[in-house]
């Protein structure tokens, strides 16, 4: 992936040139259609959560309702399956 | 065996489990989950199973059109489950896993309304344990969310049920109608769907479980919820709407979240959100796309659970933040995790390309195209966090602290790869799924134009992600989810409600409980008897004085 503005922008077109023409082969009522519904929702999902709703809703993972919501906040010294052996301990 | 309740094969499985030696324990699991596969696979349609109670005639098992497909997918879960979980899971997962499923069955075959309460509420109480088989605190805290949720829906449920018969006199579980008793019923089933915003329960207490009882926890509980709807409340326009959001909802989170399987488990909300919306618009098509739907999901959402269970338990971690760099440690386990993350993003030639296609063409040729657009999102934000996200910063990339990968149980990969083959069976064929459907509908999931748009859908969202990956950078973040309200309020409420009690002229000081922000670590151990006999014990005392009551 080019890592210019215009490189992407190029490969973004000739990517929806290809899926409009596809459409067309298969008569599609709108062609392009979703092909421009599946970049604008990846891009207005990712950007969305992150820069909206992350805000929000996102905790450091160390902080207090971190520790209290963390579902796996003992993930890292817990091994976490009962080994067989771990099965033992249990009695 | 015509007559057999596959059901309460699991359920006297599940104690002769709990009865034999611990070495005999695996064997013995998925011999009894095997057993009920076979009694379920032959027990012919149009099945009819009653029972008297007290004069009430109830049906213990009714095997129609509607619950086979979900009878044989729970009953071929719990197989696998009881593979997968070989060598790592204890006697209490085996015999609550096998007592859950048991229970799926028995929600899914119950053929009235009191049955059907019976079975969810054993459900419920046997998720308990399974959640808190894990011994660890956060385990425990979650699982008493798990229970007082659940406990408030089954008081809900049983509500409605008892207002139905009342003014019905009929227990039959059928279509519900639009009554105040339904609007209760459907109260109830929603909780269990994880319909939003109640949802919080599920990526609260599934993550938390341990790896194998995750697997059999994605199951049951919203997919018996889902039969239940399209069972007593299809064509309910309401349900489309909060599908729709489920659907947007999950997504949402899934690329905000940070701990793996609390991803796949915001998963769950949204695939179920396209079952919601399916079954809300009611058709015999959209009913086969809920159905299908459904059943592909619990093979590619345990395979998914599988393969990131694996690689917790090879790891140790289960947060992104924390991995990375394990293609080479664990290739077998990244190529059986895309299959679930291909059929789960609709990519042809997997399970989710026909079923997915099925349920969202049927919502939109039921006349809802808006939302019929909207699941399509969905389906770009499935793609993105499952298949892109998840697999390109556990597999690929840097390793994000040490990796001290240990050895994955051969029986972890041959349940992985017996759930991977059916999903790609399923895939290539279609009519594996399709014959099973209720409602003699055809559709052919593999045209051209439905080839050509979900490819261009799926490449198109791989080149935003291309795009965006720099802002798809993972953070060790813990999300708030609406459990927030449950779990803080009790909290902050507490010494306010102590300081006030304390203040009474006149009282002893009273000993108020602390609520618990963190159960203590040997909750786990102790907690099962009291929990198990107290929910089902309590559950039959009410179900006993309503029925007297009612009478």
């Amino acid at each position: 992936m080019p890592t210019s503005i215009i490189g992407r922008a190029v490969v973004v077109a000739v990517a929806l040139v290809a899926a409009v023409l596809a459409d067309v082969v298969v008569g599609a009522s709108w062609p392009g259609r979703i092909a421009a519904v599946a970049f604008a929702a990846s891009i207005v999902l990712v950007i969305g959560s992150k820069s909206l709703v992350a805000p929000i809703v996102s905790r450091p993972a160390g902080s207090r309702v971190g520790e209290l919501g963390d579902p796996c906040g003992d993930l890292r010294s817990d091994p976490l399956t009962a080994s067989p052996v771990e099965e033992v301990d249990r009695g | 065996v015509a007559e057999l309740h596959p059901g309460l094969v699991l359920i006297v499985g599940a104690l002769v489990v709990a009865a034999l030696p611990r070495r005999v324990g695996a064997p013995a699991t998925v011999a009894a989950a095997a057993l009920a596969l076979v009694v379920t696979a032959t027990v012919p349609l149009g099945t009819i199973v009653t029972f008297e109670y007290w004069g009430i005639e109830l049906t213990m098992m009714r095997m129609d059109e509607l619950a086979r497909p979900f009878a044989l997918v729970f009953a071929a879960i719990i197989v696998l489950g009881a593979i997968y979980g070989w060598s790592t899971m204890g006697t209490l997962e085996r015999v609550a896993g096998l007592a859950t499923a048991g229970a799926g069955l028995g929600v899914v075959l119950a053929g009235d309304l009191l049955t059907l309460f019976l079975f969810w509420e054993l459900k419920v109480s046997t998720a308990v344990l399974l959640i808190l088989a894990r011994q660890r605190a956060t385990s425990s805290a979650a699982a008493m969310r798990y229970l007082g949720v659940h406990l408030a829906a089954g008081v809900v449920l049983v509500g409605g049920v008892m207002w139905h018969w009342t003014s019905t006199g009929s227990l039959d579980f059928g279509e519900l109608g639009r009554s105040g008793a339904s609007w209760l019923i459907l109260a109830g089933f929603l909780v269990s769907t994880a319909a939003i915003p109640l949802n919080a329960w599920l990526p609260d207490a599934y993550p938390t479980a341990t790896v194998a009882a995750t697997v059999l926890l994605s199951a049951f509980t919203t997919k018996s919820a889902v039969y239940a709807l399209a069972r007593g409340f299809p064509g309910l326009d309401l349900l489309i709407w909060l599908g729709v959001a489920m659907a947007l909802f999950g997504v949402v989170f899934a690329i905000l979240e940070d701990d793996i399987r609390r991803l796949l488990s915001y998963h769950i909300v949204s695939q179920v959100g396209f079952m919601v919306a399916a079954i809300g618009v009611g058709t015999a098509a959209s009913i086969n796309g809920a159905t299908a739907h459904a059943t592909a999901h619990v093979l590619y959402k345990g395979l998914l659970l599988m393969g990131a269970g694996a690689v917790v338990y090879a790891v140790g971690r289960g947060r992104a933040s924390e991995l990375g760099g394990l293609s080479r440690a664990l290739p077998w386990v990244l190529v059986l995790y895309l299959v679930g993350a291909f059929s789960i993003s609709g990519v042809p030639g997997f399970s989710g390309f026909p079923a997915k296609e099925l349920a969202v063409s049927s919502v939109g040729a039921g006349g809802a195209t808006a939302a019929q657009w909207l699941l399509k999102v969905a389906s770009v934000g499935t793609f993105l966090s499952v298949a892109l996200k998840l697999p390109a910063v556990t597999w690929f990339g840097e390793a994000r602290g040490p990796v001290d990968v240990r050895r994955v149980p051969a029986t972890m990969y041959v349940a992985m790869g017996v759930a991977a083959a059916a999903n790609v069976a399923i895939g290539v064929r279609p009519a594996l799924l399709f014959d099973l459907l209720p409602a003699d509908e055809t559709f052919v999931a593999y045209t051209g134009s439905k080839l050509v748009e979900s490819t261009v859908l799926l490449g198109f969202t791989a080149l935003g992600f291309v795009l965006l990956r720099s802002r798809l950078g993972i953070k060790a973040t813990t999300n708030l989810d609406t459990d927030v309200v449950y779990r803080e309020l009790p909290a902050a409420l507490a010494p306010r409600a102590r300081r006030m009690v304390a203040e009474l002229p006149h009282v002893p000081r009273p000993a108020i409980p602390t609520f618990p922000r963190r159960a203590p670590a040997a909750a786990g151990s102790v907690a099962p008897g009291w929990m198990l006999g107290g929910t089902v014990a309590g559950a039959m005392v009410l179900v006993l004085a309503l029925t007297v009551v009612v009478r």
